[in-house]
């Protein structure tokens, strides 16, 4: 870089700021293997790990509407106890359960909960199915008033009987398969009770607000500075095995570029961001720092509004999906980051779940040559700009997802560029996240979107809100008579390996509709500071904080 | 007479830019002094001006290196061969280190750094010079009407300026522009709101030079002539000002690209898939460590533009009103 | 110099008055605060209509400005959208934050750029002029979040060196240190260390340049002249003819320029994650939160011409001829 004649100073100084700039960038680690991860060996009593979070929270009762929150569920996790715990590996562990939930009659469907004897909150009071009944009440769709985030399965309960303390039954109004899914994260009903003796409804939705009332899980909620940080702290009083850790501390960094340097700063010690390339790349090379990528049922994917007069096409649906190169996407945008990345062929069930098979195989490879032809066979034809035309319409399709995200935004181009081979002509118009999924989707005004879908364990229940024609979160509105059937007849299948095929038959029925195209899954990034032990990645909804109780500091 | 309160020294632009201070109340006003009708005068006045700015060397390259970067921003297109929406053939032209055949290198998905820099680099001029044009029209027409007419219109018009002063441009600039993410309009809205609370200090500046000046005797003898306000304003009051005005729209330049980059940077600013030296920056940034040229040029372009416009305009600035001169107290 | 204060507050006033209709008309046509609800599939538009009844976004504007207004003459600026906070509480809060930043900023900013600019004016065109204002020049056509990462990076790379945490990258303080004022205090200021540095560096680079040619301007005036000339040492001189009146053009600068401060804060916030007035009015604007944003604007608004107001009567102190206007 020549720099004309500027003074003498001038040039010394800019010469100084180039080299350490140059430096600095030079500087990092090349140790590309992430640290060791520190599983068991010697443990130290007490200690305090602080967490870098990333969006802070509203209120503590995370089964309502407005503090089902990210931040929130992982902080709940640890304060309330629920049925199951789900393991990393999909898994489910009873948690508050004294055995497993037993289905005891099949017709009527009716499934039976035992609580643990010694399961209680921290003010003495034990969990009891007076719990269990609040929840139900709260969360059966039968209360409008009532905000609950997630009805599925409650809605199907017809009757549920508190037979004792500690046992619950509910009879369903028809199977439901995944009834392990229910009743996760209890809120305390003695407590709402009090605050709001005379207006359940009102108590389930606002008086846990200030604070979560009582804790039944390993820790309790401590002081709480808002926007800023939340304490947790060793509950005493906890039923299971006592926490080691004195207190976990909660620091809400919604400028997510700052963990990283916070890490390597030691002001937080575990940080759990949406992956980015540099990010990854950045804190893999700190010293003393572990840090490791896993793949979750989360997935990428591109939602086809059928509505829209191209794409209710089949023939222009097949070209998308004979166009996009899944393979190069991957490649680029996923391998930097975990050579275990690949494309997804399923889109009820991820990789890591069992059951997953690969179907679409003729689209498993990009061929641009087939997308052509079968566009051609529709009636369309390449025009003088090179896109398609049919009836004098160019072939042009708008490709939104969210603005800020800079791998979604990358991704848009590669699929413009990818389609435009085709001879389809892509307008990348994206909106920030809220305006994505609080208007654009649910009304309908996209072409193709790129979002991506948080997996459960429960795919049967997931597939059936994404893909039956009447749900709300079918943005495409694809419907399909065979498909909704078959979708309700996996939520009434107890027989996991008959269910398990009922959504294979169901996903390859819509290979051959392609309502949407799943790109691949969607990886998770962990990284903490290797003074602490026994921390594990856990990609559902549990995230890493599932087993904090278990962490402890390196003697 | 409405009190128009003390006479504030003005800055001009966006960043903390420095005209020439009064020494009291009252402004200064160069070349204006000697203007004689006729024109004469003028072009040898304007020859001083040129020859003062032409002493200073600094200013001098400083002129060449802004020249040259506009260059490469507007025609660079063909320099790289690349387009800067483009992404490479496959997978192996991702993320390359800068080499004879990509300069500055490639990004994730195999864009060139070059072609980007080199669009960003042609967004942010193009608005930071749409902003400054738009702004000093705007303040250099208030500014000369309010010291021109005084009274009732000049209270008014200041009021209108210090209501205007009082708005936190960022703000307001993040609170417009959040409502178009994601939409390709986005600089044109952003140009306008930039402009619109860029004006002011120009604006309070030209009154100043306009509220001495209508007192002088040329103009005095045009309004005997029978010159309508408006051919007084136009030919008369603003080409005296024009020193004022040149040297705050230069920097108005550099202060609106870095609002621009500090929009982009918070993602408020351009939107992808189009460029501008902010957003580059801005994703640059986690990059500085791992794929440090992704940061470092769109950096080291932007620093140099902005250092290269203020010291053009510093230049300008001791050319119009060389008060400054060597005093030994 | 009362009846100047007075009128100067009077004009004060409906300024604040038609700056909170302009921010109140410009936040409300500027998003949806029921975007975000609308995303969730389990909530039904009966729901949704609800929520738009309780915040009051079925009435006409201009009664929902009156009610808004009045509310904030009494201190109340509604609640938060997105946690059903008062947003007078988020407010202070933030304030409180902020202010500690903008206060150091400022501060040191003025003391370094009056000296530093007195200075080069005094040693015209030697080395340290020289130096300080190639150094001003960068830092001003820099932007504040490079700056900011750059600093951060060096402040890590320090910490790393002197094996002692001096530099903190994020927050205001440190949520696990408990103890007396002084640890408190000392984990305090070692959090504003960098953001301060990066807010001082830009707002010293242009304050220096114009106390610097203020300087210039003042020296070579007649008076001084003639006060050398009276035998008074060049010390004298300085101390007790220019720096009052150099001082003066400066105050009005400082005042300009405070909405270029907080704009500055902002973005430095941002870059260091304090729970200040920057993510403030970030997430507000993200969450879309209108409640939040408008407070934001009015008090940001205020908070400007309350500083106009105070370097008036700083300049009319300093300046006798305004005074007696």
């Amino acid at each position: 870089m020549r720099i004309h004649g500027k003074g003498n100073v001038a040039r010394l100084f800019l010469t100084l700021l180039c080299v350490a700039l140059v430096a600095g960038a030079c500087g990092g680690d090349d140790n590309n293997e992430g640290g060791e991860a520190a599983q068991g060996g010697a443990e130290k009593p007490g200690g305090t790990l602080v967490f870098g979070a990333d969006q802070d929270f509203a209120g503590y009762n995370v089964n309502t509407v407005p503090d089902n929150s990210l931040a929130a569920g992982q902080i709940m996790k640890q304060v309330w106890s629920g049925a199951y715990r789900v393991k990393p590996d999909f898994s489910l562990e009873p948690d508050v359960l004294a055995g497993e939930a037993t289905v005891t009659s099949e017709d009527p469907f009716t499934v039976e909960w035992k609580i643990k004897p010694e399961a209680s909150w921290d003010d003495g009071t034990p969990l009891s199915s007076d719990d269990f009944e609040l929840y139900w009440q709260m969360c059966n769709g039968k209360n409008e008033a009532a905000s609950c985030a997630s009805t599925t399965g409650f809605d199907l309960i017809a009757k549920l009987d508190k037979v004792d303390g500690k046992t619950v039954r509910a009879e369903f109004a028809q199977p439901f398969s995944d009834y392990k899914s229910l009743f996760d994260d209890i809120p305390p009903s003695h407590i709402i009770k009090q605050r709001s003796p005379d207006d359940l409804v009102k108590g389930w939705n606002t008086a846990l607000n200030e604070d979560p009332g009582a804790s039944s899980g390993p820790f309790k909620v401590g002081e709480r500075v808002k926007g800023a940080s939340l304490k947790l702290v060793r509950n005493e009083k906890y039923w299971g095995t006592k926490a080691k850790l004195d207190e976990i501390i909660f620091r809400f960094l919604p400028e997510s570029t700052t963990q990283p340097d916070a890490l390597r700063n030691n002001e937080v010690n575990l940080i759990y961001p949406q992956p980015q390339l540099d990010q990854v790349e950045t804190v893999k090379a700190f010293p003393g720092v572990h840090s490791e990528i896993n793949f979750g049922p989360t997935f990428e994917h591109l939602t086809l509004n059928t509505k829209n007069e191209f794409l209710a096409d089949k023939a222009v649906r097949q070209a998308i999906a004979y166009g996009v190169d899944r393979a190069a996407i991957v490649a680029r945008l996923m391998k930097p980051f975990s050579d275990k990345a690949s494309q997804l062929d399923n889109r009820l069930l991820v990789s890591t779940q069992k059951g997953y098979e690969a179907h679409g195989q003729e689209y498993a490879e990009v061929n641009v040559a087939k997308a052509i032809s079968v566009l051609e066979g529709a009636g369309f034809k390449k025009g003088a700009t090179g896109i398609m035309e049919k009836g004098g319409k160019k072939l042009s399709l708008r490709l939104s997802t969210t603005a800020g995200n800079k791998l979604r935004e990358q991704q848009g181009v590669l699929v413009q560029a990818q389609l435009k081979e085709v001879g389809i002509d892509i307008r990348i118009d994206n909106a920030p996240a809220e305006a994505l999924f609080g208007e654009r989707l649910p009304s309908g005004n996209f072409d193709i979107a790129n979002f991506a879908w948080v997996g459960t364990p429960f795919p049967a229940a997931g597939g059936y809100q994404l893909y039956s024609a009447a749900s709300g979160s079918n943005f495409g509105k694809y419907s399909n008579k065979t498909v909704d059937q078959k979708l309700l007849a996996a939520l009434a299948e107890t027989d996991e390996v008959t269910r398990l095929g009922l959504l294979n038959e169901i996903d390859k029925i819509m290979w051959e509709d392609l309502p949407n195209i799943p790109l691949y899954q969607k990886p998770t990034f962990l990284a903490y500071n290797t003074k602490y032990v026994n921390i594990s990645d856990n990609t559902t909804e549990e995230s890493p904080f599932w087993n904090s109780e278990t962490w402890a500091l390196k003697a | 007479m409405a009190d128009p309160g003390p006479v504030h020294p003005t800055p001009g632009g966006l960043t903390p830019a420095l005209p020439p201070p009064a020494g009291g109340p009252g402004p200064s006003s160069g070349p204006a002094e000697e203007l004689v009708e006729f024109g004469v005068a003028v072009r040898s006045q304007w020859r001083l001006v040129l020859g003062r700015f032409l002493r200073h060397r600094l200013a001098v390259a400083s002129l060449v290196v802004l020249f040259l970067l506009v260059v490469i921003a507007f025609l660079g297109e063909t320099l790289s061969g690349y387009d800067y929406g483009r992404p490479s053939a496959d997978a192996t032209g991702s993320s390359l280190a800068p080499s004879t055949d990509h300069w500055f290198g490639t990004d994730a998905i195999g864009i060139d750094v070059f072609a980007q820099v080199q669009r960003g680099a042609q967004r942010s001029i193009e608005v930071a010079l749409l902003v400054a044009l738009f702004s000093t029209s705007l303040g250099a027409l208030v500014g000369s009407v309010a010291g021109y007419y005084r009274g009732f219109i000049d209270a008014a018009l200041m009021r209108v300026t210090d209501l205007f002063l009082t708005i936190p441009t960022l703000a307001v600039l993040l609170v417009v522009a959040n409502r178009y993410r994601g939409s390709q309009a986005n600089w044109l809205v952003l140009v306008f709101v930039i402009s619109g609370l860029a004006w002011m200090p120009l604006a309070r500046l030209v009154r100043g030079v306009a509220l001495s000046l209508r007192e002088r005797e040329f103009v005095e003898a045009a309004r005997a002539v029978g010159a309508s306000d408006a051919r007084i304003i136009f030919r008369h009051i603003l080409p005296n000002c024009l020193g004022p005005i040149i040297v705050n729209g230069t920097l108005v330049v550099a202060g609106a690209i870095l609002t621009e980059t500090a929009l982009s940077y918070l993602g408020f600013g351009i939107q992808p898939p189009d460029v501008s030296l902010g957003s580059l920056i801005g994703s640059g940034v986690p990059a500085a460590n791992t794929r440090w040229w992704l940061f470092y040029p769109p950096g080291m372009f932007l620093l140099l533009f902005c250092l290269a416009v203020n010291f053009v305009g510093d230049g300008l600035r001791d050319a119009f009103d060389p008060q400054q001169s060597r005093v030994r107290a | 110099m009362a009846g100047f204060i007075l009128r100067r507050l009077a004009i004060s006033i409906p300024l604040i008055a038609l700056a909170s209709f302009l921010v109140f008309v410009l936040v409300a046509v500027s998003g949806d605060p029921l975007g975000e609800l609308r995303s969730n599939p389990s909530i039904t538009e009966a729901q949704i209509e609800a929520r738009r009844h309780e915040l009051g976004l079925d009435r006409p504007l201009m009664t929902r400005y009156v009610d808004w207004a009045t509310g904030v003459v009494t201190g109340d600026f509604g609640r938060s959208a997105k946690d059903n906070e008062p947003v007078v509480d988020k407010l202070g809060r933030a304030i409180t934050v902020t202010l500690r930043l903008l206060g150091g900023a400022l501060s040191l900013a003025v003391l370094l750029g009056v000296a530093i600019g007195v200075a080069a004016a005094l040693k015209q065109y030697s080395k340290f002029d020289y130096a300080s204002t190639f150094f001003a020049f960068v830092f001003f056509s820099m932007p504040v979040f490079w700056l900011a990462a750059v600093l951060k990076d060096a402040g890590i790379r320090i910490n790393q060196l002197i094996d002692f945490r001096l530099f903190f990258t994020i927050g205001e303080k440190d949520p696990t240190v408990v103890g007396g004022f002084l640890t408190v205090f000392g984990d305090r200021v070692g959090h504003m260390i960098l953001p301060v540095l990066t807010l001082i560096l830009i707002q010293v680079a242009g304050w220096s340049r114009y106390q610097r040619a203020t300087m210039l301007d003042v020296l070579s005036a007649d008076y001084v002249r003639t006060a050398r000339a009276k035998g008074l040492s060049p010390g004298k001189v300085i101390l007790r003819h220019t720096l009052r009146n150099a001082l003066i053009p400066i105050v009005t600068l400082v005042a300009i320029d405070f909405g270029l401060l907080m704009s500055g804060a902002v973005i430095t916030e941002t870059v260091f994650a304090w729970n200040g007035m920057g993510r403030l009015l970030v997430r507000g604007l993200l969450d879309r939160d209108t409640n939040v944003v408008q407070a934001w604007l009015l008090v940001s608004a205020a908070m400007v011409v309350l500083f106009n107001l105070l370097a008036d009567v700083a300049y009319g102190y300093l300046d006798p001829r305004i005074r007696r206007g």
